[in-house]
């Protein structure tokens, strides 16, 4: 349709960046359409997503921008395209997605971040673990060895 | 592969992210990391052995009425979410509905929502799931009045739900009850016999349990029909002064609850036995401050209040009054509906997106 004006929202980041964007790519967060519904006027325009920094919510409006046409693409090409997304961002940004999806509620891309994630950790021993998630291990020796006996009674 | 980095964001990962990923890990690898930390060992321990239970509340719908620039009147829904965590994808606004206009809710029984739209025929009367984003259109439903309709679902005992359809009998002591179930999907018209001449307020809200739908009656008593044998059985309201009609009827914890305002006390009472139909006081308390009784959370010791415009939540153990959301405004007519939300399998027959 020729002159029909698209509708816009604009996000501000937690550092303060403003991105403008259409409704309907905003609206792939359940958290916007929220907020939009719930204002119910037109006029509320402005919404901030706290603890969602610039570079991570540029990266979020590429899958929601992707995903809100998603109908005019074949269902394969969609899964390429998330493919290649998600193996783009490295660790740090693959976090701070699952973060933001999470508090945007994004299902699509909380899956894929989760499956990615998943997909990392799968093989690794628990002392890699904890150096990908940064966690301290507050066993004692003798707990810790008492749990792996457990599962050695699980899974030899 | 490089060496790992240590991103600091990893350290805030919310538990239901982490319960995300470890979902779709094979079991032993799961096995394996019980040892990584005293956290993980009870995230992993508690994603195997339980299901995912989701909360027992959610949120609030709540309606209220203003005039819009033209003074006409007009139907507003906010939801409020009572949560202190995520609630998760859960549609509030009811946007997966296939209809446009305003969106009145006129029941709410475990997670299912019961609806009409406003201003429109009274045919276009529906059933939806906000959590499953599912929904039905009920047949051949003509009323004059629509709050006699209470929907009765309970998923522990039938993935099918019955809406009920009341009208007082003018000649005979006795209830005009149509009943519709998804199982039949039809509707079947009963007779039952309630001694007594029944009053039941206007706008009269249903709690439903164990299969019986449960209303205030105008003089003093609560009316509970079983659903399935149609008997219907009387409840002595306990001791209260007060006019009914200030009063509202919950469950909490399993129990049927009713809490009354007297000027600026509010009393709490508990059907602690139910089949001999004994009240115990459960609480009583002198706010400070004008309020409105608007529900029973359905698992804690919280009522939900209104004073002014704000929302808030009275705590009966620790006698706290918190404030949960501020409203839009004060309103002169509002309505409002504890929503507990239900993930699984419906008899509702539009699935969002199949």
């Amino acid at each position: 349709m020729v002159g029909v004006k698209k509708k816009m929202v604009t996000l501000v980041s937690s550092d303060g960046v403003e991105f403008v964007v259409e409704k309907r790519v905003a609206e792939q967060s359940l958290f916007i359409k929220n907020a939009l519904n719930e204002g119910g006027v037109e006029e509320k325009v402005m919404i901030p997503i706290p603890k969602v920094t610039s570079d991570t919510l540029s990266s979020v409006l590429e899958y929601c921008e992707k995903h809100a046409s998603a109908t005019e693409f074949q269902e394969n090409e969609i899964e390429e395209w998330d493919k290649e997304y998600i193996e783009k961002a490295d660790l740090d940004l693959l976090y701070y997605l699952l973060q933001a999806s999470y508090s945007m509620s994004i299902m699509g891309l909380m899956e894929l971040g989760a499956k990615k994630v998943a997909s990392l950790i799968r093989g690794k021993s628990p002392q890699e673990i904890r150096e990908l998630f940064n966690i301290k291990n507050d066993f004692t020796p003798e707990q810790e060895e008492e749990i792996r006996r457990e599962m050695q009674w699980n899974y030899e | 592969m490089e060496a790992p980095k240590k991103p600091h964001a990893a350290n805030n990962l919310a538990n239901d992210l982490l319960i995300s990923i470890l979902t779709r890990l094979p079991p032993k690898s799961l096995c394996r990391f019980l040892c990584v930390s005293k956290s993980w060992h009870r995230l992993i321990s508690d994603t195997y052995f339980q299901a995912q239970l989701p909360p027992s509340m959610a949120g609030l719908f709540y309606h209220f009425k203003d005039q819009d620039p033209s003074h006409c009147w007009r139907i507003n829904k906010e939801y409020i979410s009572t949560l202190s965590y995520h609630s998760g994808f859960i549609d509030t606004t009811l946007s997966f509905l296939p209809y446009t206009g305003k969106i009145q809710i006129l029941d709410s029984c475990n997670g299912l929502l019961l609806c009409r739209l406003w201003g429109s025929p009274s045919s276009n009367v529906f059933i939806c799931n906000p959590a499953a984003q599912s929904w039905t259109l009920i047949p051949n439903l003509k009323l004059p009045n629509f709050y006699s309709l209470f929907l009765a679902f309970d998923p522990q005992v039938s993935v099918h739900f019955t809406l009920v359809r009341l009208q007082p009998n003018r000649q005979s002591p006795c209830l005009e009850l149509e009943k519709f179930s998804s199982q039949t999907h039809s509707w079947a018209k009963f007779q039952v016999s309630t001694e007594h001449d029944i009053n039941f307020l206007r706008k009269c809200r249903g709690v439903y349990f164990n299969g019986i739908l449960h209303l205030l009656a105008a003089r003093k008593y609560i009316v509970a029909i079983d659903l399935e044998s149609m008997v219907c059985r009387r409840i002595e309201m306990p001791g209260t002064t007060s006019l009914i009609r200030t009063g509202l009827l919950g469950k909490s914890g399993g129990s049927l609850h009713y809490a009354v305002k007297e000027k600026r006390e509010m009393k709490v009472w508990m059907l602690k036995d139910y089949e001999r139909g004994e009240w115990v006081s459960k609480h009583r308390v002198r706010l400070e401050v004008l309020f409105y009784i608007l529900g029973f959370h359905p698992d804690m010791d919280i009522v939900f209040l209104r004073v002014q415009n704000i929302l808030m939540s009275y705590h009966m153990n620790t006698g706290e009054l918190k404030e949960v959301h501020t409203l839009r405004q004060r309103p002169i007519q509002y309505w409002s509906f504890v929503f507990s939300p239900f993930f699984g399998e419906d008899a509702l027959a539009n699935k969002n997106g199949v």
